[in-house]
Parts: structure tokens; sequence; C-alpha cells
């Protein structure tokens, strides 16, 4: 029972981290391929 | 004689390896990268973003980026996205996306199934001899692109190389070392801190990233013979610090007590060790946190084997805007020579990497034990036999805690168990 709510709370956590991200227009940022050569 | 069949993760692994990396109009337009929208989503593994075919964003290169940019209001320097999806994809499934997606699981299953020791006999040597030619194929290609000497390539790259080669065929395959020393992590950042200090940011975050890595596995002790000579002697030369005329012998000297007093107070005093798996966190908060943050830079990305493999090599070798290759540097060699490393580990140990480096595999499985999904051992029915132990990628023993840290939720226990003592469960 533990377990399953803090699987809960943790899918709460990510899908609001995800939304805000989202809202905040902070996507993923990309250097593109400079670190690798 | 068993039926042989392809296991279900590894035709994941292939899918997920084709569809995060499909973006083939790269080659036919001559583009160096995919930079649509795409791009700006995280996928859920280690996957760089650099590579000519790569689709989405890598999440551990993103979140370098957002933690490292300057001059940006505080929230702006939080990977919300990022998290958001480690987050969900963590609470639902654990560390299943480093067995079932991510292409450099893949390449390392792939690699330990080369046959090495007294065991594999004709095969092994067979082996041996089709990776020595095509290390002398990869010499030939860096001579060719890169202008390489051809005897340099021999020297530095395919002798070193195939030396750890015939000694693996010979010794066989080995365990991963059960523990690591944080004395030699401490050794290896304090000579990166040194030549920071002496030389060059860049390359002492470089040697401090690689001297942590291998004097952490290796211990304080062995690490204390390569460390404090190298130091004593680069602390000689190098940009003056304000400590007189004689600043380098006196930095020498204070490196070589400060390596030795880690060495007696934490390897031999506190006995302070972590088991190997641990590395990664330090990798995490070290490397992927810290330093990205400090010097704004990927440096994890800067060093990353999958990104070199992926990204560094192919561009290079492609060039598809002609300019590529004027821009190799040493650090260029120094990542060629860790993937080189790591490719070897792979064939000598399962999954060297996810296991002790990977930052994402570390963030993963602190969701282990929380995840939806997850393995449910009837130890009534279970004789631990150590089958599943046998086809694990992690090396793991299943019938011990079966949702530890560095199971990869892959399955293959669940199916080659014999007496069914292993369910999936939610």
């Amino acid at each position: 029972m533990k377990r399953k709510l803090l699987f809960i709370i943790l899918t709460v956590l990510g899908t609001g981290l995800l939304i805000l991200g989202i809202k905040l227009g902070m996507l993923a940022v990309i250097h593109g391929f400079a670190s690798q050569i | 004689m068993t039926k042989r069949r392809i296991a279900p993760h590894r035709i994941g692994q292939i899918i997920g390896t084709v569809i995060l990396n499909g973006y083939i109009l790269a080659y036919l337009q001559n583009k160096i990268l995919y930079s649509g929208f795409l791009k700006s989503v995280p996928e859920p593994v280690l996957n760089c973003y650099g590579g000519p075919l790569s689709v989405f964003a890598c999440p551990l290169g993103s979140f370098q980026q957002i933690i490292g940019m300057k001059g940006v209001a505080w929230w702006q320097n939080v990977p919300w996205v990022v998290l958001g999806v480690f987050f969900i994809v963590g609470a639902f499934t654990g560390r299943a996306a480093c067995g079932w997606i991510c292409p450099f699981g893949l390449w390392q299953d792939l690699l330990f199934k080369i046959k090495t020791g007294p065991r594999a006999r004709l095969k092994r040597w067979l082996s041996f001899g089709i990776i020595a030619l095509i290390g002398l194929l990869a010499v030939s290609l860096l001579t060719i692109f890169l202008k390489i000497v051809f005897w340099k390539g021999l020297l530095f790259g395919w002798v070193p190389f195939m030396t750890l080669m015939i000694y693996s065929t010979i010794r066989g395959k080995t365990e991963l070392p059960a523990r690591f020393s944080i004395g030699g992590l401490l050794l290896g950042l304090l000579l990166g801190i040194l030549i920071i200090l002496k030389y060059e940011v860049n390359i002492g975050i470089a040697t401090g990233v690689v001297g942590m890595t291998l004097f952490s596995l290796l211990g304080a002790g062995p690490g204390l013979f390569i460390a404090v000579p190298a130091g004593f002697i680069l602390s000689l030369f190098g940009k003056p610090l304000a400590l007189g005329p004689f600043a380098g012998t006196e930095i020498g000297m204070l490196f070589t007590l400060m390596a030795l007093l880690i060495f007696i107070l934490l390897e031999r005093g506190l006995k302070l060790y972590l088991p190997a798996t641990g590395l990664k966190y330090a990798f995490l908060i070290l490397v992927a946190g810290i330093t990205a943050y400090l010097t704004a830079e990927p440096w994890f990305c800067k060093l990353c084997p999958q990104g070199t493999l992926e990204a560094g090599i192919p561009l290079v070798l492609w060039d598809p805007v002609q300019g590529l290759r004027a821009l190799v540097g040493w650090l260029f060699y120094l990542k060629v020579a860790i993937l080189l490393f790591v490719l070897w580990s792979s064939i000598m140990v399962k999954r060297p990497f996810c296991r002790t480096v990977c930052p994402i595999g570390a963030v993963y499985a602190l969701f282990n034990k929380a995840s939806l999904l997850r393995l449910k051992l009837d130890s009534a029915v279970c004789d631990r036999c150590g089958r599943c132990r046998r086809v694990c990628p992690t090396d793991i023993e299943p019938y011990n805690d079966p949702n530890q840290a560095e199971c990869i939720r892959c399955f293959e226990c669940v199916w080659h168990c014999p007496h069914q003592a292993l369910k999936i469960t939610i």
C-alpha cells in the first residue's frame, strides 16, 4: 500500500514537472554536436 | 539442446535503437543533424543528440545544458521536462528503459556475447582475429580521414587495445570489482584540481574524471603509484602559483602529502568503500551536476562513449560540412580511448558502463523500489539454482532481492527460471 502511494506521488510529481516545463516553454535544450569532436 | 530464441527485450532494444536513431534524411540531405521539434523532446535513455541520425534529445545532455546556463532566471536553470520524464518513466517502470530501449545497453549486451577465456577455444581466437582486423581497418580509416600517421594509430590505438584483447582472450570473462574506493576517487579529483591550477581547466577536468574512475576502481593504493609521480612532475611545470620561486616543488610536495593522507586516512584508516555500482551516483553528482553547473559545459557529454560512438566518430568520418575533421583535437582522441576501453570492458564484464558510470541508470535505480512494474519472487519454489544470475545482463541475484537498484527489468530471469519462481507484477 505504501509503495502504491509512493508510486502515485511520484507520478503526480512527474506529471506536474512535465506540464510546468511545457507551460514555461522549457523543453529539452541541446548543444548540437560541439561536445562530440 | 535448448532452442535458441531472441529475447523479447532484445527486440525492444533493436526497435528503440532504430526509432531513436532513425533520421536517415541526414545522409540523404547531407545535413549534420536533425534540429526540428522532436529534438526538444527528451527521450528516456542515453542516446546522443549530436548524432547525425538522432531524432530526440538525450535527457542527460539536456539536463547539463539547462543547469549550466548563465545569466538566466533561477527557474530557467531547472530542467523541468527532463525531470518530469525521469519521474514518470521511473515511477512506472523503474529501470526498464535501460533494459528495453537503451541503444548503449544493446551494444554492451552484444559485446558480452563475444567468447573469451579457456572455454571458448576456437571461437575465442576467431572472434579475436575478427576484432584485430576491425581494429586494423579502424586505424586505416583514421589514417585516411584524419590524416593520422599510420604508426601513431597503431601505437596508441591498436596495440593497447589488442594487448587488452589478448589479455581478455586468455583470462576470460570476469566480474565487476565489488567495491570502489572513496580515497581513489578523491585522489583522481586531486590530480584534476592540480592540473586545473597549474595548466588548463579542460585538461584538468578530463584528467579528474578519468582519474577518479580509474583510481576509485583500482583503489587509492595502486592509484598512488600513478598519481603521485605524475602529480609531482606536473606540478614542476605549468603556470606559476603565488607561492614563491619553488612553487612547483611546494605544490608537488603538498600534492604528495595530501595523496598519502587520503590513502592512510580513507583507505587504510576508515576503510571507506562503497559498492562499485555506487560510482554512477558520483558521476551524476560530480560530473553531470556540479561540473556542468560550474563550467556551463556538458562535461559528461564531452567524455561520453555513447556520444563518441554515435556522434563523434560518424561525424568526423562523414564530415558533411567539410570542416569537422579540422576541429579534432586532444579531447577527441581521449574520447576514442575511453570508448575503446568501455567496449573492451563490455566484452569482459556484463554492462560495465550501465552499472558503474551511467547517470541516467543512477536516476532510474532510485525508482526501482517504488516502481509500478516489478518482479515478485515466490521463495517457496525458488531453489536458488543461479540460472537467473547467469542470464541477467547486470549480473544480479534476483533471489536475494528481485527489485534491487541494478535490475533493468529485462525479465530474462523470468523467462529462464526453471521453476517459474519469478513473476512480473504491478
